[in-house]
């Protein structure tokens, strides 16, 4: 099966389309109540647009991490193709929730540029999917996996609060569109490298010790 | 009485303390004609500098009030400075302040500073007086304009050569008893919008000031004019006084009732809704049933709808500007006075070379590169640039209009005879057309006096729109060469304004400055 055909597949899946379908929803309320109507000329609606869109993207990305992470250390081939495949279906909603923030952009008029949008998006999906995957990892270590669904949206609370602490955007997707900083580039990016690093290498599997 | 020793000391300190002050580095700050600021107005800003390093000058004015909270305006300039004396000289637009702090300062030390409370400011335009019997016009100026009158007494050196400086000036009055001044400083006072009085019969001395006459008793020139009367100084103010213009902040806020550049319309919300809507279904349903051909498809609308809806709705530049000049012409000259509104969709930080001022209070700052401000997001700021002369297009011809430009004028019309159309470049007569009144001189017209004329030229980039007053139609010339009457020796503003201060740096080390007046030591 080819790797498209497999793409497809997944985002074909019930539980994906049905999650994609409440995420354009969201975007296309938000655009809508954001939209100047009536009377008024000031577009603001990309202030509200852009960081709705990139907070989603990272708790879904979060969420599928951590619903697909390996319960064991040597996960199967079967595993990392459906991860990789997951990983892809999410990069997809990336881009198929894109013309939301070029419209938003385009009639706001920002001084950020749109390009910083672009670059951030993708990035913060893979970080905030590697970083599903290992909190699901700890979860299942520390026998802690039914708390999953409170500790993937906490944990991304906790990094907002993080970055209010700092002063600084490193770690908050919800910012991160509004203030582009180089050092939020760095950590995705790092975050980024590893996810793809833990789903590309293969990890021998341990060799059984002789009787 | 000391003994021939001591005396001989005494006299060697006394020369040793002279010489080493007149060593010492000084400066000496004034602002506004003769250290007579008017609040709101352009004031000629004059440093003066002895033996001090190359330094800047920086002036902190808190412009703002008690309901805004403070708004700042910083002016800095470099100053040359270096051995002998230096001048430096500006013009800079003075708001009603708070405050005003300058100061004169290398990195490594301060020169000389001061300040001025915000109680000093005055918003009374000026009359000066170049005589040596200021006092005896006190009672002509109450009787010509009113017992608020403020008079200022000047010496032709204080008289600057730049129409802007004159912009808070009223009336400057020679009667010839004092100095002369420079015959352009006089031009650019009645050009910069003064009315200048020569009260005569004036000394040969004086002669090159009646070139502004043009032969005549009364001349416009610019935005002012000049009179010339040997009948007393009433009979001469009170001519002066009927040949007052409104004043050009006045007719500029007239032609800028409406805004010069409008922000762009926002798409509808319905149809953005509704286009985003269908493309989320397209998406879903492609994703949902045509497999990998599907997505593929997706991807291709994604890029679709991203490109048409950035080339739909993406204003075509960040900021939006629109310039307007207000030219006050006379006699083949115009004190232009440009204003410009800037429309910044994203928040910016603006800025234009040449000095300019916000129409409505805003911080900014000014220094030898321009004026600098920072605006929000989706807010426009209106400036005024600092009038300057230039040449007229329209002169009086008798009784006719001539066009001396290059450019038509269009849309004449003459306040209480109504529109008289266009004038081409050389034509004495202007050509009817069907167009009616420019709709922005709706709110300028009922301001102007009876007779005088409005046009506009080269509206394609930035309209300037001309004003030329009717001929002077003052009888001033009666008495001429009489001798002028008898003064009273009344002593006449003669009380030292916080606005001049001189600051004395000590020779070396800690600064050690000392002011005069409002002065305040560093």
């Amino acid at each position: 099966m080819r790797f498209l055909d497999a793409l497809a597949a997944r985002l074909a899946r019930s539980d994906m389309l049905q999650a994609l379908t409440l995420l354009l929803a969201v975007l296309l309320v938000v655009l809508a109540f954001s939209w100047p109507g009536g009377n008024a000329l000031v577009n603001e609606a990309w202030f509200s647009l852009a960081p709705i869109r990139h907070a989603l993207l990272a708790l879904a990305a979060a969420a599928f991490g951590a619903s697909l992470a390996p319960a064991t250390a040597g996960a199967g081939v079967a595993w990392r193709h459906e991860a990789r495949v997951t990983l892809a279906a999410l990069l997809v909603w990336a881009l198929v929730t894109l013309p939301f923030e070029v419209i938003a952009h385009a009639a706001s008029y920002p001084a950020v540029s749109l390009a910083w949008g672009l670059l951030t998006a993708p990035l913060t999906v893979v970080a905030y999917y590697g970083l599903g995957a290992l909190l699901a990892r700890g979860a299942r270590a520390l026998r802690a996996a039914w708390a999953l669904p409170l500790l993937v949206p906490g944990s991304l609370v906790l990094l907002a609060w993080v970055d209010l602490q700092l002063g600084a955007t490193l770690l908050n997707p919800w910012t991160a569109p509004l203030d582009p900083s180089p050092a939020y580039l760095a950590v995705m990016g790092g975050g980024a490298i590893l996810t793809a690093m833990g789903l590309t290498l293969e990890r021998r599997p341990r060799r059984a010790e002789p009787a | 009485m000391c003994s021939s020793a001591r005396c001989l000391a005494l006299l060697w300190a006394l020369l040793a303390s002279t010489v080493a002050l007149g060593q010492a580095p000084s400066a000496r700050f004034s602002l506004g004609v003769a250290g007579q600021p008017v609040a709101d107005a352009w004031n000629p800003l004059r440093l003066e500098l002895r033996d001090a390093p190359p330094a800047t000058l920086t002036l902190q004015i808190d412009q703002g009030t008690l309901r805004s909270g403070e708004l700042p305006l910083t002016v800095s300039h470099a100053v040359r400075g270096g051995a002998g004396i230096s001048v430096f000289e500006t013009t800079v637009y003075l708001p009603r302040f708070a405050r005003l702090a300058w100061r004169l300062a290398t990195p490594d030390r301060v020169l000389a500073s001061g300040s001025v409370e915000g109680r000093e400011a005055d918003a009374r335009p000026l009359d000066l007086l170049l005589s040596n019997l200021p006092g005896s016009y006190r009672a002509a100026y109450a009787t010509a304009y009113g017992p608020g009158a403020r008079l200022a007494d000047v010496v032709a050196s204080d008289l600057p050569s730049e129409p802007a400086a004159y912009d808070g000036v009223r009336t400057l009055l020679i009667d010839g008893s004092a100095a002369a001044p420079r015959l352009e400083s006089v031009a650019a006072a009645a050009a910069g919008g003064a009315t200048v009085v020569l009260l005569g019969p004036l000394p040969p001395s004086h002669a090159e000031l009646e070139l502004l006459l043009a032969g005549g008793a009364h001349a416009r020139l610019g935005a002012g004019a000049v009179v010339a009367s040997g009948a007393g100084p009433e009979t001469a103010l009170t001519a002066a006084a009927a040949l007052a213009t409104p004043a050009r902040d006045t007719l500029l806020a007239a032609l800028l009732e409406e805004p010069l550049v409008a922000p762009p319309t926002p798409a509808k919300q319905s149809l953005v809704a509704l286009a985003l809507a269908a493309f989320a279904l397209l998406a879903l349903l492609l994703v949902r049933w045509a497999g990998a051909p599907g997505l593929v498809g997706v991807l291709a609308l994604v890029a679709l709808v991203s490109v048409v809806g950035w080339r739909a709705l993406r204003p075509a530049t960040p900021q939006l500007e629109r310039d307007l000049t207000l030219a006050l012409a006379g006699d083949g000259l115009a004190l232009e006075v440009r204003a410009r509104e800037v429309l910044t969709l994203p928040r910016s930080a603006l800025s234009y070379g040449g000095r300019a001022r916000p129409l409505r209070p805003q911080p900014y700052r000014v220094d030898d590169a321009g004026t600098h401000l920072t605006l929000e997001r989706w807010r426009a700021a209106m400036l005024e640039l600092a009038p300057r002369l230039a040449d007229a297009p329209l002169l009086w011809d008798g009784e006719a209009l001539r066009n001396v430009g290059r450019e038509p004028v269009r849309d004449l019309v003459r306040v209480g005879a109504g529109p008289l159309g266009d004038l081409a470049p050389g034509a004495s007569a202007p050509t009817p057309t069907e167009a009616g009144d420019w709709p922005r001189y709706a709110a300028l017209l009922p301001l102007l006096p009876d007779g005088t004329v409005v046009g506009r030229s080269a509206c394609d980039d930035a309209c300037t729109v001309w004003v030329l007053y009717p001929p002077a139609a003052v009888d001033a010339a009666d008495g001429a060469g009489e001798a002028p009457p008898a003064r009273a020796a009344t002593p006449l503003l003669t009380a030292p304004s916080p606005f001049v201060q001189t600051g004395l740096s000590s020779q070396g080390g800690a600064p050690a400055a000392s002011l005069q007046d409002a002065g305040r030591a560093e």
